[in-house]
């Protein structure tokens, strides 16, 4: 039964909500967008991965069909998982209460194994949107990859017009939240020459609420007059002959960010909606934040409710969430005594594990939860015609990525298939980890390419090679490191859609 | 940048940072334009930092007579509250106001006040002052006797400690030192601290140390860097860090008291070696000390390198568990651990994870009792300048580095990075940073150095084209 609004909103689940819906708002009259909206694209990362892939993946006994492709066999099924004392497992990572992880949500959701970076990325922030250069150069590639940055598909997405085909009447193109961020564009959207920056990231439910629902006062209340006087002041400077091109460049991506000022000031919101009385962000005050799984849990679905309500008004239609936070009360260094050990002792490999099912469960499942909820533009729910994916940085073991768990809710509009668990990896090819099989460790084996998924996230949200974007090698420059040869195949094929999904 | 002004912010605002122009007065009896240019011209020189054209002054009045266009009726003193107001975010939110906006003089030199501008800004992350304009407005700036004389009078400012301070947590990397309390709690680490249990704020207060030693040497107590490099001297105002270094926090008057005599100088402040845990991170104090202190890059480590990093053990020192890990002979670990790397951790390993002095290592089970302790040996070789040098500890580590210059020399380049926001480009960017580096291996004392970055030829020109 698909919930009303208040409904929904007043705490199904008995979550506490910051923002009360007026019932003015209700279905389609809530868009902006008269066309209708649709597709909506959600991107969560979490950090370090290294969780053993029999904890993260589904049992191998769901993938009943077979199939050759880039040179090797690969599996896919209908995903399920089975009920017991209350809960649905798929997987001890897709674990959550069954009241909540229901069959339907379910059936909205793939589960993806054996997507990898074919070489030695370790520790980024980019690569799980296709900006690999923003890795940490923990190795010789990522540091012959820090020369090729590249806009994140949240952010080729936000500024095509297949995907935002009236762009005036969005506020915001992608909301990118969380402390790291994970979006990268060029500092001016409309010049490839500009430089790749960061976009900026908001750590704030109110600054987010007001940025995409109070756009005036975001901008503290400037009057479009005095923007167009501030623009003008700019183009005179701009004309001054002895400024160098490459503060040219700089002053045209200001104006830029100027004209898109402008454009928000002049909107008008349909949507009724009050201001959060709680800001997310004040959980950080908190000495003990760090350690308190539920403090973490909060925070990131407050954020949540206010994705969904963007969506539900049609101001915006992206965003991405990067998620620091442990999820854990471990109390210590995460990354030197959880992530890198979770290899090899038992405990820190149990935590990684706990820390991922809880950010399953309390954020991934909340955020699919509430948009399957909510009345979406094709008469169905927002989750129908989105796709929320969940990357790690790693796979099985911090820094290596082969296998980076994938897991996906939506249909995109029904441009993805749906409720399954696929894998990928060549099993014939059993990969040298010095660390693994030879002290009994599960080993890797090698898959389809990281390029190929964000190529598909692409297509399957209707965007094709055309108008400067190349797909036929998927997305982001494509690498594979030296000591891969084994990828040759999957590279052949990294510009057509996943199989067994599209 | 936009500001929203309430009525009173405007005049208050006007006020104090533009000509004195009784507006209040003006306002109630009728406009008097000649005193809104007036208002214009000295408010908008403060923002732009330069005295506005009559194009610029003709540019604002026309944004203030048209202010009230989209806007339906409103009174009098609304409609010039309301021009004054999108005057002043049109000024604020300018390139001129967001940007530092260099073009020069026509022959690659900064005009005067660019000049004003890049001086104050160096030194004290502010606009320049009324006898910073008043010399650029008289030519007295682009003359090397009076510009010597400002670089003087603005370096010796109590405000330059601002530029300092960002330096220094810059340059110690202040924002990586770890939280000290994160462990408390567990089994280990709360047997290894005994009564020292840290606060939420200890390590803030290390990184506020490392940032005051640098400003007491450069600024309040101006000394050579040999003497900030070995100072003993107790610059900390918190009674936590205070106490960890055997003494009682400093009231910022008068001189400053000495730490414990086990430390050795900056290598061995509790910021440079506190980890927040039982164990230590030589490998990761061996990195900062070659990189960060020296200037000599170590490059991109192997793949899969850091891995697998050191864990507590049973039975072995921390030294003894990273030379098991990375100084096998004949790996590929061992060309730089083995000499570049872990010596120049290994030599502050006479001081624990909380940054207490210590002979022995103590080892714990994994529940927190303790097994044994083992000596601590801080004796190693390494490679300083292109020569091998032997030292027994972190004094004689701090020692065989001044007595290198390599440190000077480092510390002169990256200062010269930090003052003109990258990496050195040219000849003369090299012959300025040989010449500020030989200075101090001198002696030359550092408030004197900071005065001659600014002298240097570049700190007048342009910066090289951005690409």
């Amino acid at each position: 039964m698909k919930t009303s609004r208040r409904h929904f909103l007043r705490g199904v689940g008995g979550f506490t909500l910051s923002i009360p819906f007026l019932p003015s708002i209700t279905g389609r009259r809530a868009f902006a967008d008269s066309s209708g909206g649709g597709p909506f694209f959600v991107a969560f990362a979490t950090h370090h991965g290294g969780v053993w892939g029999h904890s993260m993946f589904p049992d191998e006994g769901l993938l009943s069909e077979q199939g050759r492709y880039a040179g090797r066999v690969i599996r896919g099924g209908a995903l399920s998982g089975e009920v017991s004392g209350g809960r649905r497992r798929l997987s001890s990572v897709l674990d959550a209460d069954s009241g909540r992880l229901t069959e339907r949500l379910v059936g909205q959701m793939n589960v993806i194994r054996g997507l990898d970076v074919p070489w030695y990325i370790a520790h980024h922030t980019g690569g799980h949107l296709g900006n690999f250069a923003r890795n940490d150069a923990n190795g010789g590639d990522g540091l012959r990859m820090q020369a090729y940055p590249t806009p994140t598909i949240d952010q080729i997405l936000a500024h095509s017009d297949r995907f935002y085909p009236d762009p005036d009447a969005i506020v915001e193109r992608a909301m990118v939240i969380g402390a790291r961020g994970l979006s990268y564009n060029y500092a001016n959207p409309t010049d490839p020459r500009s430089d790749i920056q960061r976009m900026h990231n908001i750590t704030s439910s109110v600054a987010l609420f007001d940025r995409v629902f109070r756009p005036a006062s975001a901008f503290g209340a400037a009057s479009p007059l005095v923007v167009d006087r501030v623009i003008e002041s700019y183009r005179t400077l701009l004309s001054n002959p002895r400024l160098s091109s490459g503060d040219q460049r700089r002053l045209d991506a200001h104006m830029e960010r100027l004209f898109d000022v402008e454009r928000r000031l002049n909107l008008e919101l349909t949507c009724e909606i009050e201001s959060p009385a709680f800001d997310a962000e004040s959980l950080w005050e908190a000495p003990d934040y760090f350690r308190d799984p539920g403090s973490q849990a909060r925070y990131w679905q407050l954020m949540n409710d206010i994705v969904v309500a963007a969506f539900s008004c049609g101001v915006s239609r992206i965003a991405t969430m990067h998620v620091v936070d442990t999820l854990s009360n471990f109390a210590g260094d995460w990354h030197q005594d959880i992530a890198h050990q979770a290899y090899a002792q038992d405990n820190a490999q149990q935590t990684l594990r706990r820390a991922h099912q809880q950010f399953f469960e309390d954020i991934y499942l909340d955020l699919i939860e509430k948009l399957d909820a909510t009345a979406g533009p094709s008469g169905g729910s927002i989750l129908d015609d989105a796709l929320v994916v969940w990357t790690q940085e790693s796979g099985q073991y911090t820094h290596e990525s082969y296998s980076i768990p994938v897991v996906t809710a939506g249909s995109a509009c029904g441009a993805l298939r749906t409720g399954q668990y696929v894998d990928y990896r060549d099993l014939d090819m059993e990969l040298p980890f010095e660390e693994g099989p030879s002290h009994g460790y599960p080993s890797d084996h090698p898959g389809l390419t990281w390029n190929q998924y964000l190529g598909t996230v692409l297509q399957v949200m209707g965007l094709s090679s055309e108008g400067g974007l190349d797909l036929a090698s998927g997305y982001g420059p494509m690498f594979v490191s030296p000591e891969r040869p084994y990828y040759d195949e999957a590279v052949t094929v990294a510009g057509e859609p996943l199989p067994l999904l599209v | 940048i936009s500001a929203t002004l309430g009525l009173g912010s405007v005049w208050r605002a006007s006020q104090f940072l533009g000509d004195r122009c009784d507006l209040n007065a003006e306002i109630w009896e009728g406009e008097d334009l000649g005193c809104v240019d007036t208002w214009i011209r000295s408010m908008g020189a403060r923002i732009h930092r330069r005295p506005l054209s009559d194009e610029q002054v003709a540019f604002y009045r026309t944004i203030y007579d048209r202010a009230d266009e989209e806007t339906v009726e409103m009174e009098e003193w609304e409609r010039v509250d309301l021009g004054f107001r999108h005057v002043l975010i049109t000024m604020l939110s300018s390139p001129w106001a967001t940007y530092h906006v260099e073009v020069g003089d026509g022959d690659g030199e900064l005009d005067a006040y660019e000049l004003a501008n890049r001086l104050s800004y160096h030194f004290w992350q502010s606009s320049p002052d009324d006898a910073l304009y008043a010399a650029a407005a008289d030519g007295s700036l682009l003359t090397d006797e009076g510009y010597r004389a400002q670089v003087e009078r603005v370096a010796a400012d109590p405000k330059t400690a601002r530029s300092l301070e960002e330096f220094f947590a810059d340059w110690l990397r202040v924002e990586e030192i770890p939280r000290m309390d994160a462990r408390l709690g567990t089994p280990i680490f709360d047997a290894f601290a005994e009564d020292t249990l840290p606060s939420a704020t200890l390590h803030e207060a290390m990184g506020e140390e490392l940032v005051a030693l640098g400003v007491h040497h450069v600024l309040e107590s101006p000394g050579s860097f040999d003497t900030f490099f070995q100072s003993d001297r107790m610059v900390t105002h918190d009674g936590e860090l205070a106490a960890l270094y055997g003494g009682a926090p400093w009231n910022g008057a008068g001189e400053p008291g000495a730490v414990d005599g086990s430390r050795a100088g900056l290598l061995t402040r509790a910021g440079m070696v506190a980890t927040g845990s039982a164990n230590t991170r030589p490998i990761m104090k061996g990195v900062f000390v070659r990189e960060g202190l020296l200037c000599e890059p170590l490059g991109t480590p192997p793949d899969n390198a850091n891995a697998s990093p050191p864990e507590l053990s049973e039975t072995q020192t921390t030294r003894q568990v990273v030379e098991a890990l990375t100084e096998q002979p004949g790996s590929s670990c061992a060309a730089c651990h083995a000499d570049l790397i872990n010596p120049l951790g290994f030599a502050t390993e006479g001081f624990d994870g909380l940054g207490r002095p210590r002979t022995e290592q103590t080892l714990y089970a994994e529940w927190g009792e303790p097994l044994t302790s083992l000596p601590i040996d801080s004796a190693d070789t390494s490679i300083l300048a292109g020569q091998r040098i032997a030292f027994s500890d972190a004094t004689d580590l701090t020692d065989e580095i001044l007595a290198s210059g390599a440190a000077h020399r480092c510390f002169a380049r990256e200062f010269f990075r930090f003052t003109y926001h990258r990496a050195e480009s040219s000849d003369a960017d090299d012959c300025s940073i040989q010449t500020l580096g030989d200075a101090l291996v001198e002696g030359q004392s550092l408030d004197v150095f900071l005065q001659r970055v600014a002298l240097q030829p570049q700190f007048r020109t342009l910066a090289p084209p951005a690409q």
